[in-house]
């Protein structure tokens, strides 16, 4: 982008409401005027020692040393490593006075390593990083001429980036980000020349690495991202679009509204209007019910004078089991249903579906979504006041039931599966599921784009080692005594006491499908001990003695902490202080990641995007949009419904797709809906209602059995004749802690599989298909049409389809010739019969249609044609697209082929398969 | 969208309707930058045929024999000499034998993973697996480097494969045959076959209703890439469903008997040659399967009733076909299985076997610039390990790559912004196109 002239666009301006802002701040901290920059301390020879935390590390990144493709590198980069992306001081002081490598020497800079390579062009594969005699290198050689301290760990309370927010123009002027850092002992230092600077949207504006920034070639909002220490700060920039703007005042009707109007205000965008009823009721009930609405409720929303009619219908879904189901769907995708790694944790082979009941009797209750995430991580094994004897009967039930695993307290299979076994890959799940955010970065270095390092990372893994799962293998010595006189009456009555491994999981299933009671794992949890006696045995522990011979009462113990906030002793079960901090009002992800989540569905994009990667590098688009939602939600007391009807009820979401001139190059800022791939399931799904009889379509709106959006398992060879169209639509697989698990781009597949694949074709034409219907229906009104002469007609070309088949047959067993002839003869006559000659091909609904004297009339056709728009699009057709039907229809061989080749042209438009 | 680590256009935000308006491109010359990145040079192959032998064929009753070793190592078969000087295989591989100058052996191969999944996952995408990850199979990353040929799919699976995009995008899977053909009848795929109720003329007319009715967004296509998308999928759908060509191309009993006869009656030898039949038409990367190798029990019995003959003339008659017609040095064959099997016999029960055993295997290349009728590497004296330099599946995942003019350095991002080198552990083994 820099080589668009920059002399065309110039800008900056520090926004008049962010002085206040900025003034504040200095005011604050006005106790001690900031250090000066470094670059200017060092300019000149300093008897300045440079702090390896402040200066050197920071350095070190800056000149891009500790990056992936350099010293970074897990491998290293000259037999020298540093840790990637800094921050791990100790391990990175350890690498530069390395004892058979050092690269510093302390107090001798002539030997050093670190400061002779970098300058130099030969020696250094990197090449030169800076000038020799520069403040870079005289900051180097001052940290090794002060004797290459480590760092007193500082801890940084800020950064303070002025301007903080950059709003280009076209005749304003270059801008600069100058960057403060606010330790926590209150000193302040300018770090410009230290940070890293990053555009997240260099055709909006890029950075150099003074911080200078330079405009694209496009309008709209980004951010320019600032690095130091553990602070990573973004700076909003802003452009408005200079394009013309609809004058007509826009009122914002909800809180929602107003707030997206704030931004779009400031970037100049008028947002589109409203959607018609039909786009409507379209949208909300596939995103909200995952159901494409019937022809019959089509007709009477559009026909409803009501001003209520729109919420009516929200209520309406909001009641039904698809909106259930296909919510529970969602959840089960988020919390990581998989059914591979839930294999074997019950006997029977239904993991997947008991997780999913549990789920959906909740969604459907509207249990508060706090409450439904406390019942996972929270889980118990057994209810207050079971006994081990209940706990099993209950969960045999449960296995030839699902349902009645939803009536548990507790859903342990949460924590059964067996990729969330060790701490680190629960933090990720957790943070994944919980908090929208991706720590598994920090898991082995520091987060690039949080605040997170690997120390963060290792503490917060520790709240999650207490819980004790393995859910394949009851471990009678965990049992108390009592209980272990039950399992192994329990173990006798099946008849398995030397039985292992596979026989004996087999044996167990057989129990519970056969009515049994078979033992079951539980969840324990291991609370560490104050480890007051080692530490008071003098024996044992000498160097905790003092001079004095005395011991140091100094127990440790064990503790956590959580993401950002305080630490969690690990004596009792951690879990309670987790979900506690889960529920603190101030909690930045809990809500916000739910919010964003659902947000994400009904728009196709996050106010953080992509949803589940809330880090401090990808803010939201939208802070205060957000923010309301998220405080909403827990002032309405994590009442899902409510952020439902909420987003619904807005304008925002009610906006046409149709954009204007300021509004068609907005893609992160609602101003119109963005149409978007429906998901996989809700496609499927779509289909099948579409192409289906009156009878098919109410039963699949009206109940989630047989839906594709209620299948519980993720595993492909369970899921039966939707495994292949899940597959090809990318339905999520639940496999890998991202939300990207799931796809909603195109792809060639998918459009052959909707244009031609054995699905499509055979819905269009099954039993139970609305092309039948029509067929029987006009066949039952018609006074003229002979039902029996019909019939009489479809049993003689049905015996002649038996008879040519074994005829082929027959041809390859050559010693049958008698019986040949005669039913060769048989074929012909019967042929004839129907009309037809020895070689026509049989073609059983031309020969029927022909059984009908009169065509369709226009009228009765172009009924038809408007009933196929409904059921498809959710609309009336046009005149041009009704009258493109009708001649469509009428050149057909057949008016039900040309019925059949219209719904197929419906299904196959763009329309059907986006929602809009 | 862009805290990402790396520059470079980000796929998904590409296809969200509109991002390409942004960015100033159209989703075609958005492709076409894609494209302008793979290296077409013209002395590179053009396609490449993977065999997988699938359960884990033993190395030392095929192409690694020790007739020295004792007994209980050696087995039953015997080495038999082949027409390049110094090269033997096992006596059940005759028509190999022949034609021992058209392919180059591996020996020595060897890694750490001896489960099934996890070493197919490994020899179908040339990285160690990880969890976290889903690496893409050889066929996907082929499917995005080089140009697709208009009205054939790119990577074509006969029957199946446990090849994924995964992070490069649903768009590079492959297309499944999900069956093989049977000699001498028609073949057609799921999705590409006319069904017997449409005729061609009937797909045709109901195309161009689509056409005309498909334009309810025709206000804003154009600055949405994923309509714009769409139509590409819709064009190149409608060329694979219409085309004679794809249809002509999978139909193997279109193919002259004289040159269908060498492929036999067996599944992997139709595969086989539908993989000719494929390549020619255009397909860039064709998976074919010659599973059961998984032989704990009965390995000689196995091995010389069916797995070897059928192995024999399906490859021998592939690699024949292809140089018929001057396909093989345009088209790189790379057969392997997920790992060789244990030196030591397995005598338990009764039945004679060997267990999984990555640390030592074969692979075969061919074609594609490899010069055949060479062995590179080697293992010990009881097939145990490699008896010097021990060569990797991302070493031949590189070797692959660079015969196909795909750089394995190539660096990827995933969904997450994760950068992933192609190839990572791997280098190009030179001898093998020396």
């Amino acid at each position: 982008m820099r080589s668009i002239p920059t002399s065309t666009f110039v800008y900056l301006l520090v926004l008049a409401s962010l002085n206040v802002a900025s003034a504040q701040t200095i005011d604050s901290s006005s106790s001690k005027t900031p250090i000066e920059r470094i670059d200017q301390r060092f300019a000149q020879d300093t008897n300045e020692v440079p702090d390896f935390q402040k200066h050197v590390s920071p350095l070190l990144g800056r000149l891009g040393c500790n990056g992936r493709a350099c010293h970074g590198s897990f491998q290293g980069r000259g037999e020298f490593q540093l840790s990637l992306f800094g921050y791990d001081f100790a391990a990175d002081l350890k690498a530069l006075l390395d004892e058979k490598r050092p690269r510093v020497i302390p107090h001798n800079v002539a030997d050093s390593l670190l400061v002779n390579k970098p300058i130099d062009d030969n020696l250094h594969e990197g090449g030169k990083r800076f000038e020799p005699g520069g403040w870079e290198d005289r900051v180097l050689r001052g940290w090794i001429q002060g004797g290459a301290l480590a760092p007193n760990k500082s801890k940084l309370t800020r950064l303070q980036v002025s301007p903080a927010e950059v709003l280009l123009t076209n005749n304003a002027q270059p801008t600069s980000l100058q960057v403060t850092a606010i330790w926590e002992d209150g000193s302040t230092e300018d770090v410009t020349p230290l940070c890293r600077f990053q555009s997240n949207d260099a055709s909006l504006a890029d950075v150099d690495e003074q911080g200078r920034i330079t405009p694209g070639d496009r309008a709209g909002d980004s951010h320019i991202v600032v690095f130091y220490d553990k602070g990573v700060t973004p700076v909003p920039i802003l452009r408005p679009y200079a394009l013309p703007r609809d004058e007509r005042p826009s009122i914002a009707r909800t809180e929602i509204d107003r707030l997206v109007k704030i931004k779009l205000d400031k970037l100049n965008i008028t947002p589109s209007g409203l959607c018609d009823d039909a786009t409507f009721i379209r949208r909300v009930s596939l995103d909200l019910a995952g159901s494409l609405p019937i022809e019959a409720d089509v007709r009477m929303f559009l026909s409803d004078p009501s001003p209520t009619k729109r919420q009516d219908w929200v209520e309406k879904l909001l009641q039904s089991e698809n909106y259930a189901a296909w919510w529970t769907t969602q959840f089960c995708d988020w919390t990581g249903n998989n059914t591979a790694q839930l294999q074997n944790t019950v006997p029977t082979q239904s993991a997947s579906e008991l997780w999913y009941e549990w789920i959906y009797k909740r969604i459907a209750a509207n249990v508060p979504y706090d409450e439904i995430v406390e019942g996972m991580v929270l889980a118990q094994s057994r209810e207050d006041g079971e006994t081990y004897l209940d706990f099993c009967t209950s969960m045999s039930e449960a296995c030839r039931a699902p349902e009645k695993f939803a009536e548990r307290d507790g859903m342990t299979l949460y924590w059964a599966r067996s990729e969330f076994r060790s701490p680190d890959q629960r933090a990720i799940g957790f943070a994944h599921a919980f908090l929208g955010i991706r720590i598994q970065c920090a898991q082995c270095h520091k987060h690039p784009f949080d605040q997170w390092s690997k120390e963060d990372f290792a503490e917060f893994a520790k709240i999650f080692s207490q819980v004790q799962l393995n859910p394949n293998n009851v471990n009678p010595k965990q049992l108390s005594d009592a209980d272990r006189i039950v399992y192994e009456k329990m173990m006798e009555t099946i008849g398995v006491k030397d039985v292992r491994n596979n026989d004996l999981r087999k044996k167990f299933a057989e129990t519970v499908r056969d009515g049994g009671t078979v033992p079951f794992a539980e969840l324990t949890v291991k609370t560490a001990k104050p480890d007051l006696k080692r530490k008071t045995d003098p024996k044992k522990n000498k160097a905790n003695k003092d001079k004095k011979g005395e011991v140091k009462e100094q127990p440790t113990l064990a503790s956590g902490q959580f993401l950002g906030g305080g630490r969690v002793p690990l004596d009792t079960d951690a879990r309670l202080e987790l979900m506690k901090w889960l529920r603190e009002k101030d909690n930045p992800y809990f809500a916000a990641a739910l919010v964003n989540r659902v947000w994400t569905h009904y728009f196709g994009i996050g106010i953080v995007d992509p949803a589940d990667d809330f880090n401090l590098a990808n803010p939201p688009s939208n802070a205060q949009l957000l923010s309301y939602l998220a405080n909403g939600l827990i002032d309405h007391n994590y009442d899902l419904q409510w952020l439902h009807r909420t987003i619904i009820a807005s304008d925002t979401y009610q906006r046409s797709w149709e954009s204007n001139a300021s509004n068609a190059q907005d893609q992160t800022n609602f101003s119109h809906y963005i149409p978007h791939r429906l998901p996989a399931e809700v496609l499927f799904d779509a289909v099948y209602s579409a192409t289906g009889n009156d009878a098919v379509q109410a039963t699949m709106f009206a109940q989630r059995k047989g839906r594709g959006i209620s299948v519980a398992e993720s595993d492909s060879r369970k899921k039966g004749e939707f495994s292949y169209a899940f597959g090809v639509f990318g339905r999520s697989t639940r496999k890998s802690n991202c939300d990207c698990d799931r796809s909603d781009s195109p792809s060639v597949l998918q459009t052959i599989y909707l244009r031609n694949d054995r699905d499509i074709l055979s819905a269009l034409n099954r039993k139970d298909s609305w092309l039948l219907q029509v067929a029987s229906d006009r066949m039952a009104t018609d006074p003229r049409a002979e039902k029996a002469k019909r019939d009489a007609k479809k049993q003689a070309i049905d015996n002649l389809r038996k008879l040519e088949a074994n005829l082929a047959k027959l041809r390859d067993k050559s010693e049958k010739a008698n019986r040949l002839e005669d039913m060769v003869a048989k074929v012909r006559k019967l042929r004839e019969s129907l009309g037809l000659g020895p070689d026509d091909t049989l073609d059983e609904e031309k020969l029927l249609a022909s059984v009908l004297v009169d065509p369709w009339s226009d009228e009765s056709l172009s009924t038809m044609i408007d009933r196929a728009y409904l059921r498809v699009l959710t609309r009336f057709p046009s005149d041009s697209e009704r009258a493109i039907g009708l001649q469509f229809v009428r050149e057909a061989k057949s008016e039900g082929k040309g019925l059949e080749g219209l719904l197929w042209a419906l299904i196959n438009t763009k329309e059907f398969s986006l929602n809009h | 969208m862009n805290q990402r680590p790396c520059r470079g256009p980000n796929r998904r935000a590409l296809l969200r309707v509109g991002a390409l308006g942004a960015s100033g491109l159209t989703l075609s010359q958005f492709l076409r930058l894609s494209h302008a990145q793979s290296n077409s040079s013209s002395n590179k192959a053009q396609a490449a045929i993977f065999v997988e032998l699938e359960g884990g064929p033993s190395h030392l009753d095929t192409f690694d024999l020790k007739p020295d070793a004792p007994e209980n190592i050696r087995g039953q078969f015997q080495p038999i000499p082949t027409n390049v000087a110094g090269i033997q295989i096992c006596e059940h591989l005759p028509k190999l034998a022949n034609c021992a100058d058209k392919f180059a052996i591996l020996r020595g191969v060897s890694h750490t993973l001896g489960a099934h999944e996890l070493g197919r996952e490994y020899i179908n995408t040339g990285s160690r697996p990880i969890s976290s990850l889903t690496y893409p199979g050889y066929g996907c990353v082929v499917s995005k480097e080089l140009e697709p040929r208009t009205g054939i799919p790119t990577f074509v699976a006969i029957p199946n494969t446990s090849q994924r995009a995964g992070f490069l995008g649903l768009e590079h899977s492959p297309l499944k045959t999900m069956s093989t053909p049977t000699a001498g009848k028609p073949f057609a795929v799921r999705g590409i076959s006319l069904s017997s109720s449409t005729t061609l003329d009937e797909i045709g007319q109901r195309h161009k209703l689509l056409k005309k009715l498909d334009q309810r967004f025709a206000a804003i296509e154009q600055q949405a890439s994923l309509l714009q998308g769409m139509d590409e999928f819709d064009q190149q759908a409608l060329e694979l469903i219409m085309s004679p060509k794809s249809r002509k191309a999978f139909d193997v009993s279109k193919e002259s008997p004289e040159f269908a006869a060498p492929f036999g009656e067996d599944p992997f030898g139709q595969s086989c040659l539908l993989a000719i039949r494929l390549v020619e038409a255009g397909v860039r990367f064709v998976s074919t399967t010659l599973s059961g190798w998984d032989t704990h029990n009965d390995n000689f019995g196995r091995i010389k009733s069916t797995l070897a003959p059928k192995l024999d003339t399906g490859l021998s008659a592939l690699l024949r076909g292809l140089e018929q017609r001057g396909l093989l040095e345009t088209t790189t064959v790379f057969v392997t299985g997920e790992f060789g099997r244990t030196p030591k016999l397995n005598t338990r029960d009764g039945i004679i076997g060997r267990d999984h055993y990555p640390r030592c295997m074969f692979m075969l290349m061919a074609g594609g610039g490899v010069r055949g009728g060479q062995i590179i590497g080697a293992s010990d004296a009881t097939g145990s390990a490699p008896a010097h330099h021990a060569y990797s599946p991302d070493d031949v995942a590189a070797s692959l790559f660079a015969s196909l003019g795909i750089d394995p350095n190539k660096e990827y991002q995933t969904e997450t912004g994760r950068p992933i080198t192609l190839v990572r552990d791997g280098t190009v083994i030179r001898q093998l196109f020396a």
